[in-house]
């Protein structure tokens, strides 16, 4: 069974790369029904991760003494009416799951980004009283960059010095390290690839 | 000759070749370096101290009974950052093989669910490894809230939410970070540091690092992250893709070198 599996990823592992840089009819059939299997399996793992939610929120409300239970209650509540309401009316624009979304779930969301910033003066004052030379480097670079962005020392103003500095700061030394990490990056994944491709690696089997 | 020209620029364009002529140079380096490894190559592997620190998490963890969260972050199987999420995949199969035996298996989450299966299924095949299935239990592995689009791209604030109120509650030895993330890494790692958390983290994101290197005490840059499996398992696949990214960036450091002092000479325009 375990070679069938193998097998079976490679095969398709390799079609697949074939088809990213290849054009042929098969290898395009192939590639566009291998993609719309992803995609219907990603929808049946949202199922699976429906149930995984409220299974983990069920367990935590029939647990007695349980920390908090009534926020599970509450997710429970919650994603139950929405589904029902989701079958009921339909996923149509005027629909009032579009409401949900657009008046319940951005506000939410733009809140949580809001919070951020918070979160963000926070990091900053502790990476200030860690004392390292590379936190004290990024945030001199991040307090040029601040002062630069500024509208009294935009580049047409009298203090256009700011501005210089944050675009060298910018498009040198962080231009630099960025393209580094990315060239890292992309070998990397590169090589990830090629380790699930040939079979050294199986996330799959044992 | 034209006749090929035109036959090669009906079935591959000019940057999909570009890609594969790179593909190309890797594909030899990589069977070499494994290859070599497989021979018993002697290879030295610079110390990465977060891959020490999660060593010693676990024997910390089983030591004060009390667990470690993963975050895999908002990538899936399947998606940009299935790289990414591998990674953090790695990690779990060393979590899981060793935190099996303490009875304080890792909590694990995501807001991807293509993420969810396998991740249950590292932490599964792990107790069957150790003769102890009827002890595994799949909540350990939560899909908390997935993006809205179901990509790995933008922010996923909701699953920020919630995996903050586990590490604000679950009373974790440590806070373990790797895969995909957008600015929800910010609100995961502050509410860990702000309880004295022991953190370790990283994404490839480079959008994200200024927040990993900021919060986290053990920082994980870039493509540190996919050597999980090298210095964590020692496994020979891991290790040889290693050595070959290594060679490539050399490669790729004396490409730019010569190009550079070329159109320097004025050899090319």
């Amino acid at each position: 069974m375990r070679w069938l599996l193998t097998a079976v990823a490679i095969g398709v592992g390799f079609v697949m790369l074939a088809d990213f840089f290849y054009r042929h009819p098969l290898l395009d059939i192939l590639g566009v029904a291998f993609r719309e299997w992803a995609i219907i399996l990603t929808a049946f793992a949202l199922l699976v991760g429906l149930y995984n939610l409220l299974h983990v929120h069920f367990l935590r409300v029939l647990r007695r003494h349980e920390p908090n239970a009534g926020y599970s209650l509450l997710v429970l509540a919650t994603a139950l009416t929405v589904i029902a309401i989701g079958f009921w009316f339909g996923l149509g624009s005027e629909s009032p799951m579009t409401w949900i979304f657009n008046y319940a779930y951005r506000p939410l969301q733009g809140a949580f980004f809001a919070l951020a910033a918070f979160f963000l003066a926070s990091a900053a004052y502790r990476a200030l009283r860690a004392r390292s030379i590379e936190t004290f480097l990024m945030l001199i670079a991040a307090l040029v960059v601040f002062v630069g962005q500024i509208p009294l020392t935009n580049t047409e103003s009298a203090f256009n010095i700011a501005a210089q500095a944050k675009d060298w700061v910018l498009s040198v030394p962080a231009e630099a390290g960025v393209r580094g990490i990315l060239i890292g990056v992309a070998l990397g994944t590169v090589a990830t690839g090629l380790r699930l491709i040939v079979g050294l690696d199986r996330p799959y089997s044992e | 000759m034209d006749a090929l020209l035109s036959l090669l620029r009906s079935t591959i364009d000019l940057e999909q070749a570009q890609q594969l002529a790179v593909f190309l140079v890797f594909l030899p380096i990589f069977f070499f370096s494994y290859w070599a490894v497989k021979r018993g190559a002697p290879i030295h592997l610079r110390a990465i101290p977060a891959y020490d620190a999660l060593k010693k998490l676990l024997a910390q963890s089983a030591e004060a009974g009390q667990p470690v969260h993963l975050s895999l972050g908002t990538g899936g199987i399947g998606d940009a950052a299935t790289a990414d999420t591998m990674a953090g995949l790695t990690v779990l199969e060393y979590f899981a093989d060793r935190a099996v035996i303490s009875a304080n298996p890792p909590i694990v989450t995501m807001a991807n669910p293509t993420a969810l299966p396998v991740a249950q299924d590292i932490l599964r095949r792990a107790y069957a490894r150790h003769g102890s299935t009827e002890e595994y239990d799949p909540a350990r592995a939560r899909l908390i809230a997935p993006n809205p689009n179901l990509n790995s791209q933008g922010e996923a604030f909701a699953y920020g939410a919630g995996a903050m109120r586990i590490i604000a509650q679950h009373g974790l030895i440590a806070n373990v970070m790797i895969g995909r993330f957008g600015d929800e890494f910010l609100l995961l790692s502050e509410t860990g540091a702000q309880r004295g958390v022991q953190q370790i983290g990283g994404t490839s994101s480079e959008r994200v690092l200024p927040f990993v290197r900021a919060t986290v005490d053990h920082p994980l840059i870039g493509e540190e992250i996919y050597a999980g499996g090298a210095y964590l398992s020692n496994k020979p696949g891991h290790v040889s893709s290693l050595l070959a990214q290594d060679l490539m960036r050399w490669l790729i450091a004396a490409g730019l070198v010569a190009g550079v002092l070329l159109k320097t000479a004025g050899v090319i325009r």
